[in-house]
This record gives C-alpha cells, sequence and structure tokens, in this order.
C-alpha cells in the first residue's frame, strides 16, 4: 500500500541519478567542517594532522581532520567559521579508537551515546550529532525510522546507499533499536524505489522487527509527512517526531554508526548527490567530511552557464555556499524559474499543496496571523501556484516584520 | 515576469496556460459529439462566445486593469465563453453567444471589485440569458436536423417545423421522459447543445481528474444525493429508479456537477467545503425543479452556492489551536 500524506508537491519530471554507483573520493584540496560559536581547537594549528586526528570539538562533540594535511585552525569564511585543513602530502589515517567488540547485547544506551559522540556521527537529516539525538529520549522509544527519502526528485543518493550499503543500514538500525529501546524499525522510501525495498529486505527480513513503507512521490518528505504517512500523526509546526516518542534518522547516519563502531574510526565521509540540470555530469559520491562547494563541483565538472548551486531540495532549499554542510545530502544545480505572474484566482491549488493544511493565499490578506504562525516554509504552495505569486516569499517577508 | 531569487527555485509546470489549455481539452468531447449531433453552428456558437470572451477578457485585463500584455491573455475565458455556448440550443440567434460573452466577462472579472470571483462566469451567463430570453433558450430541435452555420438567426418556421420537448421539459409538468436512459446518456434526447451527451460530460471529467483539474468526489457528492431524492420523491406514473436516472441526466445536473463543482475559483478552497457545495448545489437544484420545474434551477442553485463559498470555505478552514501550537 503507498502511503500518502497531505499537501505536498508531486514532481512533474524525475532526471535522477539512480543508477550511478556512489563513487568514493578521499581526498580533496581543502576541507572546512563548520565550527559553532564556542568551537575549540585541540590541535596545533599550522602542524600537518592525520585523517582521523582530533583537531578539535563543537558543542562537547569532537570534530576530527578528515584529511590528513595542514591544520589552519578555525577561519572565517563564506557562510561561516570553519575548521580548516588545507590537503598535504599522504592521505595518511590515524587511528584513535579501538573497535567496539563487545556483543551488542552487552552494551547499553549510554555506552552507546558515548561511542556515537566519541565517534562524531551526525545525523545527515537533521544535520545534528546523533548522539545529541539519542540524549534526548526519555524512556523507550516507540519507533525508529530510516528515511529513504530523497530531499530533491533529481537526487538519488539515499536510494544507492539502500541499493550498496544495505547491510550497514540494517546494522545501524539494530544498534540504534538496541540503544533507543524501540520496538520497531521502519525502512521508508518512494514507492517506485523497489531495488532499495529488495536490498533492504534481503538483510531486514525478520517481520517482528523490520518493516518497510511505500512513501507516495511528494515532496518534501519532513517529519510531519513521515509522521502522517506512516502513524496518522498531525504535527504542528513546533513539534518534531521525537515528541510523538518515534526517532526518524537518515541512511547514512545508520552506516555511520555502524562503520563507525565496527573500525574505531570516526565519521569522517559524506554521501552526497550533485545533481540537476545545470551540473555539467551529476554524481553520487562519498566525500570527505567538509569537502569545499568548489571541489565538488570540480568533481562533476562544473556547472552550466546560468546555474545556481542548491542545499538539499529545490523546494525549500538554501543557496550553497563555502563548504559542504552536515545537514546536506543533496546539491542542485538549476536555473532559477521563471513564472509570469498574474493574480490570484482562489483556485485553491496552493491550499491542497499545503501539508499543514492552510490556505496560503490568504498571504495577500490582512489577516495572515495564523498562516504566518503555522507555516513550515516548505515551500509547495508557491511551487504549485499557477498565478506565479511568491506566496513563501511574502510568507517571510510578513513573518520578519512581526 | 518574476525571477526567483529565493526557495522555491522550481515551479510546477501548470500555470494559468496550461490549466486553460487543459480546460479545453476536457471540452472537446461534448464539441465532437454536439457538432455531430446538431451540425457546424456548434461551432460557430462556440467559437462567438468563447473567441469573444478571450477577446473582451484581454481588453477588460489590458486596458481597464492595466495588466500587461502577457498576463492580460487568459484562456480560462475561452473556456467559460464555450462552456456559456454549451448551455444553449443549437438554434438561438448568433447574437446571444455574444451577450454571454459578455456575461462571461463580466462575471469572471467582477472578482476584482469583490476580491474573489463571485459568480462562476458560464453559469452567470446561462442563468441571466434564461432570465432574459427564456422562450429562444428553452426553443430546442430535434437532433441531425442540421441548421446554417453562418445565418445570424433562424426562421422560427424551420424551426417549429424540428422542434421538440427536451426531458426537462417532459418532466415539468409531472410527465415522465420515455424514451430510455440510453437516448439520455449518448445525448439522442434533445437539450442545449453541450449538456445532453452524458457519457462525453464523463469522458471530461475523467481527463480534468488525471489531469488533477477536478476532484470526481465532488461530481459524486452532486449527484447521488439528487439520485437517492429522485428515488424517495417519484413522479406518480412513474418507475422509482427509471425516473431517478431520467431526473438525474435531464437538464444540466451532470454538466453542472462535472463544470461547476470543478470551477476552482468560485468554490471553497478546502477539500470539505467543495464536497459541501456540491452536496448542497444537487439538494437545492432537486428541491427548486420539484417545487417549480420548467426551467432549469441548477443554475440560480449553483449562483447561491457561489454566494454561500466563501462562508462554507471559513466553516471548513482547519482550526489551529494555540494550544496545540504551543506544546
Amino acid at each position: 500500500m503507498i502511503l500518502d500524506f497531505p499537501g505536498g508537491a508531486r514532481p512533474e519530471k524525475r532526471t535522477e541519478l539512480g543508477k550511478n554507483r556512489i563513487d568514493i573520493i578521499d581526498s580533496c584540496s581543502a576541507v572546512c567542517i563548520p565550527a559553532c560559536e564556542d568551537a575549540a581547537v585541540q590541535a596545533a594549528v599550522g602542524k600537518r594532522v592525520l585523517r582521523g586526528s582530533l583537531i578539535g570539538s563543537n558543542r562537547g562533540t569532537p570534530v576530527y581532520a578528515s584529511i590528513a594535511g595542514i591544520f589552519r585552525g578555525i577561519m572565517t569564511l563564506e557562510g561561516g567559521d570553519y575548521f580548516v585543513v588545507m590537503q598535504n602530502g599522504e592521505n595518511e589515517t590515524e587511528y584513535l579508537y579501538e573497535p567496539e567488540t563487545r556483543p551488542l547485547t552487552s552494551l547499553t544506551r549510554e555506552d552507546i551515546i558515548e561511542s556515537a559522540k566519541r565517534l562524531s556521527v551526525i545525523d545527515s537529516r537533521s544535520g545534528l550529532p546523533l548522539w545529541e539525538l539519542l540524549s534526548r529520549i526519555n524512556g523507550d522509544l516507540r519507533r525508529i525510522v530510516i528515511d529513504c527519502t530523497e530531499p530533491d526528485p533529481e537526487s538519488a543518493v539515499n536510494y544507492r546507499l539502500c541499493i550498496e550499503q544495505a547491510k550497514q543500514i540494517v546494522g545501524g538500525a539494530k544498534i540504534l533499536l538496541h540503544a533507543t529501546g524501540a520496538l520497531k524499525c521502519v525502512f521508508a522510501a518512494e514507492h517506485y524505489r523497489t531495488a532499495a525495498f529488495e536490498a533492504i529486505s534481503a538483510y531486514a527480513s525478520d517481520e517482528k522487527i523490520f518493516a518497510l513503507a511505500e512513501l507516495d512521490e511528494k515532496y518534501p518528505y519532513g517529519d510531519r509527512a513521515i509522521m502522517y504517512a506512516l502513524y496518522l500523526k498531525s504535527l504542528s509546526k513546533n513539534q518534531t517526531a521525537l515528541d510523538e516518542s518515534v526517532l526518524i534518522v537518515a541512511p547514512e547516519t545508520a552506516i555511520a554508526l555502524y562503520k563507525s563502531m565496527v573500525s574505531g574510526l570516526p565519521q569522517l565521509d559524506r554521501y552526497i548527490c550533485v545533481c540537476g540540470n545545470r551540473i555539467t555530469r551529476g554524481r553520487n559520491l562519498c566525500v570527505p567530511k567538509g569537502i569545499t562547494v568548489h571541489d565538488l563541483l570540480n568533481l562533476c565538472g562544473g556547472m552550466k552557464k546560468g546555474g545556481i548551486l542548491i542545499e538539499n531540495s529545490l523546494l525549500n532549499g538554501n543557496l550553497a555556499s563555502g563548504a559542504l554542510g552536515d545537514g546536506t545530502r543533496a546539491l542542485i544545480a538549476a536555473k532559477p524559474a521563471k513564472r509570469t505572474r498574474i493574480e490570484c484566482v482562489s483556485c485553491g491549488i496552493c491550499a491542497q499543496a499545503c501539508p499543514m493544511k492552510l490556505l496560503p493565499n490568504e498571504i495577500l490578506s490582512k489577516k495572515a496571523e495564523s498562516l504566518i504562525e503555522n507555516c513550515i516554509g516548505c515551500g509547495a504552495c508557491e511551487y504549485s501556484c499557477p498565478s506565479g505569486i511568491p506566496l513563501l516569499r511574502m510568507i517571510r517577508e510578513k513573518e520578519k516584520l512581526q | 515576469m518574476t525571477k526567483t531569487a529565493s526557495a522555491p527555485y522550481a515551479h510546477s509546470e501548470k500555470s494559468s496556460l496550461t490549466r486553460g489549455t487543459e480546460w479545453l481539452v476536457a471540452l472537446a468531447p461534448m464539441l465532437i459529439w454536439s457538432v455531430y449531433m446538431f451540425g457546424a453552428r456548434v461551432i460557430t456558437l462556440c467559437a462567438l462566445s468563447g473567441g469573444l470572451s478571450l477577446i473582451f477578457d484581454f481588453l477588460v485585463r489590458r486596458f481597464l486593469f492595466k495588466y500587461p500584455i502577457k498576463s492580460s491573455v487568459d484562456i480560462m475565458a475561452a473556456v467559460y465563453g464555450i462552456l456559456a455556448a454549451f448551455s444553449m440550443p443549437v438554434a438561438v440567434p448568433l447574437w446571444i453567444p455574444m451577450i454571454s460573452a459578455i456575461l462571461v466577462v463580466i462575471a469572471k472579472n467582477i472578482r476584482v471589485i469583490f476580491k474573489k470571483r463571485l459568480f462562476n462566469p458560464f453559469v452567470f451567463s446561462a442563468a441571466v440569458l434564461n432570465l432574459l430570453f427564456g422562450a429562444k433558450m428553452t426553443l430546442y430541435t430535434r437532433p441531425f436536423a442540421y441548421f446554417s452555420a453562418f445565418s445570424f438567426s433562424i426562421d422560427e418556421k424551420l424551426i417549429s417545423g424540428y422542434r421538440v420537448i427536451s426531458p426537462l421539459q417532459y418532466m415539468a409538468d409531472g410527465s415522465v421522459y420515455e424514451d430510455g436512459i440510453f437516448a439520455q446518456l449518448y445525448g439522442f434526447a434533445s437539450g442545449n447543445i453541450g449538456e445532453i451527451a452524458i457519457f462525453a460530460m464523463i469522458l471530461s471529467l475523467i481527463w480534468l481528474c488525471i489531469r488533477k483539474e477536478a476532484d470526481w468526489k465532488n461530481t459524486v457528492a452532486y449527484l447521488v444525493p439528487v439520485f437517492l431524492l429522485a428515488l424517495c420523491f417519484p413522479s406518480d406514473d412513474a418507475e422509482s429508479t427509471y425516473y431517478a436516472f431520467a431526473f438525474l441526466f435531464s437538464g444540466a445536473f451532470v454538466f453542472l456537477s462535472v463544470f461547476a463543482t470543478s470551477e476552482s475559483c468560485t468554490t471553497p478552497m478546502t477539500k470539505s467545503g467543495k464536497l459541501i457545495f456540491s452536496l448542497l448545489c444537487g439538494i437545492i437544484t432537486f428541491a427548486l425543479r420539484k417545487l417549480h420545474g420548467g426551467i432549469e434551477w441548477g443554475y440560480y442553485a449553483v449562483l447561491l452556492m457561489n454566494i454561500i463559498a466563501p462562508l462554507i470555505e471559513i466553516a471548513t478552514k482547519p482550526k489551529l489551536s494555540k494550544a496545540k501550537k504551543d506544546k
């Protein structure tokens, strides 16, 4: 059965990279790992560090060099502050920790949280450290959802991960199940991703603890969409799935947790899909954490004229700049859409697209408080509007004024 | 032209232009069938009403509302014009579709004053024409009696030679239309050019549903209660199921259930609101027909519901409580 959720934008064409294998890139000219305000440097600036060397910490989460090179400390670049490592010499790896050899059943939740923290596992769906997410859990969780949907219809990285690394995903899911006390883990993906479902089900055959969920092909798949599609739960703007005792993570997170615990090596790689109609050669890539957008574009043959680079989704993503962020799973090179604007004819298409069941064209009237308070900024309304009205932009502008 | 410098960086391919084109395609089965039934004069009526609606609408938008040229062309005006022509008998003089075009443009653009379009343009046109020129608008002729495509008006003696009574007119005085349901389904019963062939309208509905321009649930919400009511209150001398079908397929019931409920600008924006709108349209039409008979009351029921639509929208809008939000 295909599970649906209210609203959302249905893509009209799909030019994704589902057939392209994930190419592993283990070195680049420099890495810029995002640093928070109270980030601390824990390595000698100007000295050579190895891949896997500890270079600092971000709010208690250790930061490791993802390539071997010269550590430049924290630098302010386009888009914020970064721990910068400039590539230099052989890409040697430093193993700081021993692999986890204890059986999973003997580990406590605290042990797994500690491992996730020490090994700097980041949830690429939320951009938050996994240990932080796990620490927020009170008692046992009801469900874990591995969100294998794509952030954008053009992306295919999660699909490729399901096919190529199903064992690691299921392994990571088992660790998470044990850590959270959840009874069941659901793998959710777009319904047409049959190869992904087959690959996952080969390793997740125990129907008592694993389930597959085929979702309707609509975007964006946020916490709200998944919670409604799977459990018919409507979340308000400020609620997350964790409030309903459900942990939703990306497949990449499960892989990183599994691999890091098995090898003892922190999460040093990120999986990303560079796609879109303005990229010379779209690719699914495994790249060092913090790779610069410039290096990523070079790996894909550069961007065609008139293109702009957007993070995650054309619906509600931000312009990409500087380096690859922790929450970025796709970079889409696209030409900004042009649309002839006419007056609102109250056709209601925006209302049908709104996952929060709001009436987005109310932004054109004076009484728009409720709309602004409850809008989650998914962009489905503006995407769908046949009159070309910049609804999301107007909502954001009015929100700023308030 | 707006160039998006902020999210979303993509747009659906659905624009006012593509929507208009999809509606034009939806009208094709009815147009083809009515040309087969009534001859080339149907094309003249539709071209006059649709073409003039498009031109008048362009002039209003360009010179009255000062829209740029590109924004002034709205294919939906032609769609409404053709739908208005579908609500006419084939033998009407050619000045009627001209007036119809004016009425369509008035109803289409009156929304600028009320911020929301008040009346469904083609229903408004049909209702006003029926009020003003009732005699001409109910002069039905036998199918396959082809009249000249370009005669400004048809001689009344010629019309009277082919004149027939429509199923709706049969039922007005309590009689039952006896030529069978299939005659109505295929459009062999006489009536307005676009309202006779039920099967063509079903094809249109299927197309509109595939293109996400219509929701079949609204059509069902319009028709099913009417069918059930007709079943419960049959005419004295008719078998109840036959009567219910004959009642349902007469006049503009199916036509309005497909096109008036799918016209998104004059129906409530919420899904449940649309269902309530359709349901009430059907029930009011049934009640008016049963109480007063004679003319097609469906147009007036839709216009009445158009006025009430904003209230239904408010009533069916999801309530977002502050408590839930702050949780």
